[in-house]
């Protein structure tokens, strides 16, 4: 219970583990590119090549893949389903007189449904093996040239700090809180939806007054111990890219070439 | 009647697994009316123990039956939730309502107790703690100093009439004046209303001072239950785990380093002062 | 080094002030403890020390400069570390060394620099072993000495504790006191404002505040002489202390320097 963070790292030594946290970002934004790319389904053997490559480097198992890919399974058969449904097209397998299964309704429904696991699964990979707080730190270096443009990535990367660094305390909080009201005869379990949601206020409330206060306390806090945003900021950890960042963008630029040149080709 | 621990032992359980037990065969009864103060350090056990004592946490091994009730059984829960107020740490945290009455009349308002009545017990809390309902009924929870916010969350507790009143450090983070009136108020409700006292502790002077009873935890074994004289007594062990004593255990262990020969049962500031008093008159 | 002339300060919409007319000094390497009940006073004059709080009349200045001036502000925190009660609402990061690397981080020091200054830091406080550990997996004692490290991280000349043991257990506590007495051997200024009069024992000096004002200052000895004034205050005095006085009462000649169990039963065995 106290050691939910946001994302589910798995911590490890792998060669994908070692990586900068802004190469393996990088990676995925060009993963993402590539599956965006591809317009029919055999073309997805490649996206599906590399991933198959990451997960073998890294070492995780394929379980934490398939437990990611469950939350969205509802949302798969669904969009599978209308795809089915509402695609037209010129190869009928099957004639109900109201509505036809075509071909190209079962290849473009598949084509979505793995188009959706490609992408869930490639983005699971990174908050897998990448820890929240190498995460925070590659994005805001990544997005510091930015603040040009007045995007505060900065502030960004310190808010996501904080929140990694409250979320246990605040599940530990809410628990207490949870026990004093059903101390006190609050019943949290019992009653229609309505009644359940209401029931939760006495635990809400005091949530969000002791995040307040929370909130109120660090900020002295940091300002006592000379926050003053992240003008002039340095920090202990440097973010070292080294040969196999180097070798990792490499090898995944190579798929993306070889992608456009199969495209190119097979038009 | 009284609350009746039958070898409860207990581990929390990780990713479906259960951990070291954190409470392991405690067998002992608490009596009705008594003022019992439990000890021991952070770990100890001491917070999940009194988490069984109205059925927050299950009892799978062992029982817990508060006045012939057996929580084991989950129909019973509701009915020893009623019997047995709980008052956690730092309970003005829990406050939630727009006015100090509403939230003293959760508790009665859960128990589907009448209109009349719930205003009846929210006045009376409201005065046994302290706080006039004429001036407080109205206010908002959160424009309360500390001390009054403590009170008011205590006063929640109080509404439900509980026969038996388990504090866990109710007087962390006060004031000495704050503490003192927490204790005052404690003292009243167990002579007045015999309500029996379950508090843990940190402030062995305080436990010296009010407890009937003392129970020592230990790495979540009972490792003694007595009376303050003889666990005090036994200063030495408490010592060894890593407790400390009232000050004027500290005083009298002292002093019979130093020849002296004061009994080992004293432990409070009175009982000292009369050792004395009878000391000069044989003199 | 930290001087109050004439400090007043109201909070906003209250009817009374919190500070009336403080004037305090001091001095480098000195052991001050603040008492008082809540709402005394004790913690608005703690927050003066590094301008989290400014004052309406008269002055606060550190090292001869006055928090009032925006430009000695940063200078000013990076002298005068605090540390608040709660130890859970003070630490930032997830893990404890990025969290004691955080002031310097601000400061823009040099990362090999941070890196020995937050080793250095961990080691003054005994917590070297728990560099890699995460914040909220420690104790609560723990938790408070990784804050004091985060500050000496800073290396400050004074040390503010704003009732930062009030939340803790009796080993927490006794934990946090001990750290706090090293780092004043080692030169450390502090100002300790706390509940707890047993704590204030060892200090060089204790000020006793109510409604704003200090009613009583002096070495431990001269302080718990006026057992009247301090319950006045609404402060109880350390049961030993209590215990002398009943028994100078009784009129054994006990000396008022008398403040632990040790001294009175060195004084009192060989008056029975």
């Amino acid at each position: 219970m106290r050691d939910i963070t946001l994302g589910q790292f798995v911590a490890g030594d792998s060669f994908i583990h070692k990586l900068d946290p802004r190469t393996k970002i990088g990676m995925m934004i060009l993963y993402i590119v590539m599956t965006f790319l591809v317009k029919k389904i055999y073309f997805l053997a490649i996206p599906f090549a590399y991933l198959v490559i990451e997960l073998i480097l890294s070492g995780i198992s394929l379980r934490y893949i398939l437990n990611a890919l469950k939350p969205i399974r509802f949302l798969l058969i669904f969009m599978f389903l209308l795809n089915l449904l509402f695609t037209k097209g010129e190869h009928v397998w099957l004639d109900l007189g109201f509505w036809q299964l075509t071909g190209e309704a079962v290849l473009q429904s598949c084509f979505l449904a793995v188009r959706i696991i490609l992408l869930v699964a490639g983005a699971s990979m990174l908050t897998l093996t990448t820890s929240p707080i190498a995460l925070t730190d590659g994005i805001e270096r990544l997005f510091a040239p930015l603040k040009i443009f007045h995007f505060p990535a900065h502030e960004l990367a310190m808010m996501m700090t904080i929140a990694l660094r409250f979320v246990p305390t605040l599940m530990d909080e809410s628990e207490k809180i949870r026990s004093a009201q059903m101390s006190r005869g609050a019943d949290f379990e019992s009653g229609n939806v309505f009644r359940r949601v209401k029931s939760m206020i006495p635990i809400l409330i005091p949530l969000f007054v002791s995040s307040f206060r929370k909130a109120d306390e660090l900020a002295i806090a940091m300002e006592s111990r000379c926050y003053h945003g992240g003008e002039g900021r340095t920090r202990m950890h440097q973010l070292k890219f080294r040969l196999a960042d180097l070798l990792a963008i490499l090898i995944t630029l190579t798929f993306v070439a070889v992608l456009i040149v199969l495209l190119v080709l097979f038009k | 009647m009284s609350v009746v621990i039958n070898h409860l032992t207990f581990a929390y359980t990780q990713g479906g697994k259960p951990l070291e037990p954190t409470l392991v065969d405690l067998d002992f009864t608490i009596e009705e009316g008594s003022f019992l103060g439990i000890i021991g350090h952070t770990g100890s056990g001491k917070s999940t123990f009194v988490r069984h004592l109205n059925g927050l946490l299950p009892c799978e091994k062992g029982a817990v039956v508060v006045d012939g009730h057996d929580l084991s059984v989950k129909a019973e829960r509701k009915t020893v939730r009623s019997l047995v107020g709980m008052v956690f740490q730092y309970p003005e945290y829990q406050l939630f309502a727009d006015t100090v009455f509403e939230d003293v009349a959760f508790g009665p308002r859960n128990m589907k107790l009448d209109e009349a009545e719930v205003k009846n017990r929210v006045q009376n809390a409201m005065t046994l703690v302290g706080l006039d309902p004429e001036r407080f009924s109205a206010r908002s929870p959160f424009d309360l100093s500390g001390g009054e916010r403590r009170r008011a969350a205590i006063a929640g507790v109080l509404a439900m009439h509980p026969k038996y009143l388990v504090l866990d450090e109710p007087m962390a983070g006060l004031d000495p004046l704050g503490r003192r009136e927490i204790l005052a108020l404690l003292e009243k409700l167990r002579t007045e209303s015999g309500c029996t006292i379950i508090m843990i502790s940190h402030s062995m002077d305080d436990i010296a001072n009010h407890a009937t009873k003392v129970l020592v935890l230990e790495k979540g074994r009972v490792c003694m239950y007595d009376t303050p004289q003889n666990v005090f007594a036994r200063a030495e062990e408490l010592q060894k785990i890593g407790l400390s004593v009232p000050a004027v255990t500290k005083l009298c262990i002292e002093m019979n380093r130093r020849g002296a020969s004061v009994p080992a049962s004293i432990c409070t500031r009175e009982a000292f002062l009369n050792w004395i008093r009878e000391e000069k008159k044989h003199a | 080094m930290i001087r109050f002339d004439n400090v007043t300060f109201q909070y906003e919409k209250a009817f009374s002030p919190a500070l009336s007319d403080i004037c305090l000094e001091i001095r480098q390497g000195e052991f001050v403890a603040i008492v008082g009940h809540n709402g005394s006073g004790k913690s608005t004059l703690a927050k003066h020390i590094n301008g989290l709080l400014l004052p309406v009349k008269g002055t606060v200045s550190v090292c001869g400069m006055p928090t009032s001036d925006e430009e000695n502000i940063l200078k000013i925190r990076q002298k005068v570390g605090m540390a608040f009660q709660n130890p859970d609402n003070q630490l930032v990061t997830t893990v404890v060394e990025e969290d004691v690397a955080f002031g310097p981080e601000n400061l823009g020091v040099d990362p090999d620099e941070i890196r020995a200054r937050v080793d250095e830091a961990l080691a003054s406080v005994g917590m070297t072993d728990y560099a890699t550990f995460a914040v909220h997996h420690l104790s609560g004692g723990q938790k408070q000495r990784i804050a004091i490290a985060g500050i000496l991280a800073l290396k400050p000349q004074v040390l503010v504790l704003d009732e930062a043991s009030a939340m803790l257990d009796p080993s927490g506590r006794a934990e946090l006191l001990e750290t706090i007495e090293k780092l004043h051997r080692e030169g450390m200024t502090v100002v300790m404002v706390t509940q707890y009069m047993e704590e204030t024992t060892g200090c060089d000096r204790v000020i006793v505040m109510k409604g704003g004002r200090i009613v009583l200052e002096g070495t431990p000895a001269e302080v718990f002489r006026h057992t009247d004034i301090l319950l006045d205050s609404n402060l109880v005095p350390p049961e030993t202390v209590a215990v002398r006085d009943a028994l100078k009462e009784m009129g054994y000649a006990l000396s008022d320097d008398v403040l632990t169990a040790n001294r009175l039963a060195e004084e009192l065995c060989p008056l029975l």
